[in-house]
């Protein structure tokens, strides 16, 4: 179980899934609550412009700031969009969305390479992380973790309670951007690893299985990040011995991406088995009585 | 110094004044109501003096200062149904997040602040609460955790919006009984309600407030 993990390439991917579920896991939770999936998915879609120019302008070493760049822009136009309910969170998202992702596909259909390039950027390339990409994912990491330790506490708040948040004092439009570049900067972390279309799956699949077991924020945080650990791990190894002792093909982030769904729908079972006796306790109790 | 001094204030959302023309005056340790119909304003006014809505004419002062500089001197309670009961928190947490503001961006919840918290929600009879959801609490007990969570701040000018729909009698009781308590205390307190008989028997004074605005 430990064996595939001294391989160079899989041990890189290992840390590389580590410093993904210390920040998604707490960060879904915030998406959760303030009902940001689709946001978070269209982050995932306007990066796509960011990574083509930059790869064009950078080669692999230029996706990490062109994904940046669309990321923190899109965050603003999303947060500016929405500000005052000039339109609904979700039309204003589509168009966002769509806008930016048919000018990555125009970008990147104008190259040769179209497939392979294309099913990089979308899927990522988990088992090829280098060194250099996890220290710019750890800085990356902590910088998150640094902005969100400071901003949780209001951004619950403000989640659960605009009014009272505004009442307090605090500024919810700031508060929303603060949420948005976050958000942002973790697509950005995960975008080469996982690529722009699964890394939607790290943010809102832990915290969606969390919140079938928990009520509390911080447990729902644990235990999104310890999903995604789980995942990786497991998803990681399946992936090594489908391909090394069976030569069957399986891709690594959509392994772990679809242990992720696994475990979702073991928690949803088990959340459900778990109300349905309470109610069957609660009639016999009231049956006795 | 006044509590809560209106002169002449009309209030809206926008730029659209939603009530106008209103006169109040409310001093440490009074209970004025707000009396109406639905639609009349008496939400827009008690969010006007926390900057929820408004002030479009007229002069608002808390303790002597416009409503944005006087927000941590007012405590401010909304109307429980305007809440998602499926949110992931408990009455105690919720209870909790009045003192966000004091605690500030960098220091960790202290023992102080879990205490004040517990202590606010014993205040309103849920001591023993503190660990459920509170969507799995009766809407009555969800306003009196709300109460709780604006105690805790230790307003000295308490705003509540519709504090009595839809709750029931023990949990009516427990609010006014913790009211009379605040008030007997020194500090302020305006609510709304459209209830006239229990406004008449509960506060000090009573304003009365019909469609005004244009």
């Amino acid at each position: 179980m430990i064996e595939p993990f001294t391989v160079p390439f899989m041990g890189r991917a290992l840390a590389e899934i580590v410093l993904l579920a210390v920040i998604c896991g707490p960060v879904g939770v915030l998406v959760l609550v303030r009902k940001l999936s689709f946001v978070s998915d269209a982050l995932t879609h306007t990066v796509f412009p960011g990574v083509v120019v930059g790869f064009l302008a950078g080669g692999l070493d230029g996706i990490f700031l062109g994904a940046l760049v669309a990321a923190l822009l899109t965050a603003v136009v999303l947060t500016l969009l929405t500000r005052r309910g000039a339109l609904s969170d979700d039309a204003s998202t589509a168009v966002v969305l769509t806008a930016m992702f048919s000018v990555g596909v125009v970008l990147v259909s104008r190259r040769s390479s179209y497939t392979s390039d294309l099913t990089s950027f979308l899927f990522g390339r988990l088992l090829t992380v280098t060194m250099q990409q996890i220290a710019e994912t750890a800085a990356l990491a902590a910088l998150i973790l640094a902005v969100l330790a400071a901003g949780a506490r209001a951004m619950l708040l403000r989640a659960f309670d605009p009014a009272a948040a505004t009442a307090a004092g605090y500024r919810v439009f700031w508060l929303d951007l603060w949420l948005n570049v976050i958000v942002a900067l973790v697509v950005v972390a995960a975008v080469r690893a996982v690529g722009t279309i699964l890394v939607v799956a790290l943010l809102i699949v832990p915290a969606a299985a969390a919140r079938l077991v928990s009520h509390r924020p911080m447990v729902m945080a644990l235990t999104g990040t310890g999903l995604i650990l789980l995942a990786g791990w497991t998803g990681l190894l399946a992936s090594w011995y489908a391909s090394v002792e069976h030569g069957i093909a399986l891709a690594s982030a959509s392994g772990v991406v679809l242990l992720l769904v696994a475990g979702y729908l073991m928690l949803l079972v088990l959340s459900l088995v778990r109300v349905r006796s309470l109610a069957r306790i609660r009639s016999l109790a009231r049956v006795r009585s | 110094m006044t509590a809560l001094h209106y002169t002449g204030v009309s209030a809206g959302y926008r730029g659209a004044p939603v009530v106008a023309g209103v006169d109040l005056e409310v001093g440490p340790g009074r209970k004025l109501a707000l009396v109406g119909p639905n639609g009349a304003g008496k939400s827009t006014l008690i969010k006007s003096a926390v900057g929820l809505a408004e002030v479009l004419a007229g002069t608002a002062r808390i303790f002597g200062r416009s409503p944005a500089r006087a927000r941590e001197l007012c405590g401010y309670v909304p109307q429980v149904g305007d809440l998602d009961a499926d949110f992931p928190v408990t009455a105690g947490q919720v209870v909790l997040m009045g003192r966000y503001r004091r605690i500030g961006w960098f220091r960790p919840t202290g023992a102080a602040d879990r205490r004040a918290a517990r202590e606010a929600l014993g205040q309103v009879g849920l001591g023993e609460q503190a660990g459920r959801p509170f969507g799995l609490l009766s809407g009555g007990q969800r306003q009196r955790v709300l109460l709780a969570r604006a105690i805790v701040a230790e307003p000295r000018l308490l705003l509540l919006d519709e504090p009595f729909n839809g709750v029931d009698a023990v949990s009516q009781d427990a609010i006014l009984s913790v009211l009379r308590e605040l008030t007997a205390a020194g500090a302020a307190l305006v609510l709304s309600t459209h209830d006239a008989r229990l406004a008449g028997d509960f506060a000090d004074s009573v304003c009365l407030i019909d469609k005004t605005a244009p």
